[in-house]
């Protein structure tokens, strides 16, 4: 288990200015489990994730890695712990001078492991990244996604039960993110690994953490597990993070003349979220013979997160006087509904 | 004007490959150390000794600064001390080879500074010691550049072993001062021209070969 308690963080700037980067950031990351980090750029996780193995030095705040605090203790002791947690960057970091072998022997030559030993771990490691078959490749003779398995096999490599991941798929196509994210969560799995994810992008986290923490500004805004906040997302962030990842979002002509009072004549739009058995039922038509109003789907769309279904429909309810009860009989069915305002009928257009 | 001259051509150039050869092994050994001591010494590197790497770069600033011609003839005392004497192909090596340290140890600490610094904090993230990271990282992965560097020394050393030659430091530059521009020969002056030339041009030639075959990028 990872710990980090009230780490603050503060980067004076060249002008004499000083940023702040983290603000009292507290944040549990359980055993075995994969902890998402996200947020914009300069949001401050990428500076969390380094102060958590010693790369950056918090200005204050305590980081304890299974109760052992990491800031206080000696430079031998970090080296020590540090070899207890991998980590993998955007930039995969490889030697360029040295084979794949020699890129994943290198963390234990580094503990003077044997020989033998290293060659049986090596082998053993890159069998598991699929990546046998480039033993003696130098990283240049790789693709992308190639080298960032090497730099996964070399952060495995002492057999840490802690895994940093710093933006570890950003600078792939989403094809080979998809492949390095199922590969991490295999891993994960296969190995009962400890997890810290940083990325930007939603869909990474969507697919393979337990939890989420959203920060901005280098304060952490919002924390749970990946399925609330993929429902009930909390503050203005996270929903725009949530929406960006599902492509939703009013059409630009709709959102112009969306208003929050409500109108004469026209429509009242929602957004409604719903997951697991939810999705099965045909509650649209049900509202339409139930109550005879015409529901219109601006946009709808169906994903997995974390291994279970969730879905997210905009829909346009012509407004009457059953509409209340609508709502209400969409909430009771275990939707959650986010009403996003009203439209004049004279308004309506899609175009 | 060139009858009987072909011994004293391959004598001079024999002498003018010594002298290169000899200064470059010194400058290396000793120039490597410093330029990674610049390198991982300043403040917030890996070796950090702020005081002792302000010192060090001053000095390598210092000597980087003193005319080569001036410094061959400052450094008498000492080439006389190492050497016995200060006229002659060993004792041109002295001057040249102290020359040549502060020069390759700033090309040397350019070549490093060069080694991206993510990999260096990867490194770091693995638990590898100083030590381990200059060793194992940074030289090893600043070898093409490195080995550049060297060839740029030694080829920048042809020019002042020339110069060695003007105050009898022997080889192919006193060959030239001697036959060339005191008795005013010509075609001895220009076949001195051709051999350095051919000189050089191989010894890039090598060096780019050499460059090129540790480069994996």
């Amino acid at each position: 288990m990872i710990e980090l308690r009230g780490i603050k963080k503060t980067y004076r700037l060249p002008t004499g200015e000083s940023l702040r980067v983290l603000d009292d950031v507290n944040l549990i990351i359980p055993k075995g489990k994969i902890m998402g980090v996200i947020g914009r750029s300069g949001a401050g996780k990428s500076t969390l994730v380094r102060c958590v193995n010693g790369l950056e030095k918090p200005d204050s705040g305590e980081v304890f890695l299974d109760g052992q605090s990491l800031l206080t203790v000696s430079a031998s002791a970090l080296r020590k712990a540090r070899s207890k947690m991998g980590m993998i960057f955007q930039n995969v970091n490889l030697q360029k001078r040295k084979t794949v072998f020699e890129n994943v022997a290198f963390p234990l030559i580094l503990q003077g492991d044997d020989k033998d030993a290293i060659r049986k771990r090596v082998m053993s490691l890159l069998d598991q990244v699929s990546l046998t078959d480039r033993v003696d490749h130098f990283p240049s003779q790789l693709s992308g996604g190639q080298q960032q398995r090497v730099a996964i096999a070399r952060a495995l490599a002492t057999a840490p039960p802690v895994l940093l991941c710093d933006e570890m798929t950003s600078a792939l196509d989403p094809e080979t993110t998809q492949q390095i994210l199922s590969l991490l969560l295999s891993l994960q799995r296969s190995l009962n690994l400890t997890v810290l994810l940083i990325t930007h992008e939603m869909a990474a986290i969507r697919q393979v953490a337990d939890r989420v923490a959203v920060m901005e500004a280098g304060q952490l805004i919002e924390e749970g597990s990946v399925l609330d906040i993929f429902q009930k997302p909390k503050t203005e962030t996270t929903k725009a993070l949530v929406q960006s990842d599902a492509h939703l979002g009013l059409p630009a002509s709709l959102q112009a003349v969306c208003q929050a009072e409500p109108v004469e004549s026209g429509y009242h739009l929602l957004n409604c979220t719903f997951s697991g058995a939810v999705a099965a039922q045909p509650l649209i038509s049900e509202c339409t013979t139930r109550f005879g109003v015409a529901l219109n789907i601006l946009q709808a769309n169906l994903t997995t997160v974390h291994g279970s279904l969730m879905g997210k429909m905009c829909v346009a309810i012509e407004l009457s006087d059953h509409l209340p009860q609508v709502v209400g009989f969409l909430k009771e069915s275990g939707l959650t509904v986010e009403a996003l305002g009203y439209v004049n009928r004279n308004d309506w257009s899609l175009s | 004007m060139l009858t009987g001259m072909t011994g004293v051509f391959l004598s001079a150039s024999w002498d003018t490959i010594l002298m290169i050869v000899c200064s470059t092994v010194v400058a290396v050994l000793l120039g490597l150390p410093m330029g990674v001591f610049l390198w991982g010494g300043a403040l917030g590197g890996c070796i950090e000794k702020p005081s002792l790497h302000r010192l060090v770069s001053a000095l390598v600033n210092i000597m980087r600064s003193v005319p080569f011609i001036i410094l061959m003839v400052a450094l008498i005392p000492i080439t006389r001390f190492l050497v016995g004497s200060s006229i002659g192909t060993a004792a041109a090596i002295v001057p040249l080879a102290i020359g040549a340290i502060p020069f390759f140890a700033r090309l040397a600490h350019a070549s490093l500074e060069a080694v991206p610094h993510s990999l260096v904090e990867a490194c770091e993230s693995m638990g590898a010691t100083p030590w381990q990271m200059i060793s194992r990282v940074i030289v090893s992965e600043a070898m093409p550049a490195l080995a550049r560097g060297v060839t740029l020394t030694a080829v920048t050393l042809v020019g002042y072993s020339a110069m060695a030659g003007t105050v009898g430091g022997g080889g192919l530059g006193d060959v030239a001062i001697r036959y060339g521009y005191d008795q005013f020969n010509m075609p001895v002056m220009l076949v001195t021209i051709v051999i350095l030339v051919i000189l050089v041009q191989l010894m890039q030639w090598l060096g780019d070969w050499w460059a090129n075959s540790l480069d994996h990028s």
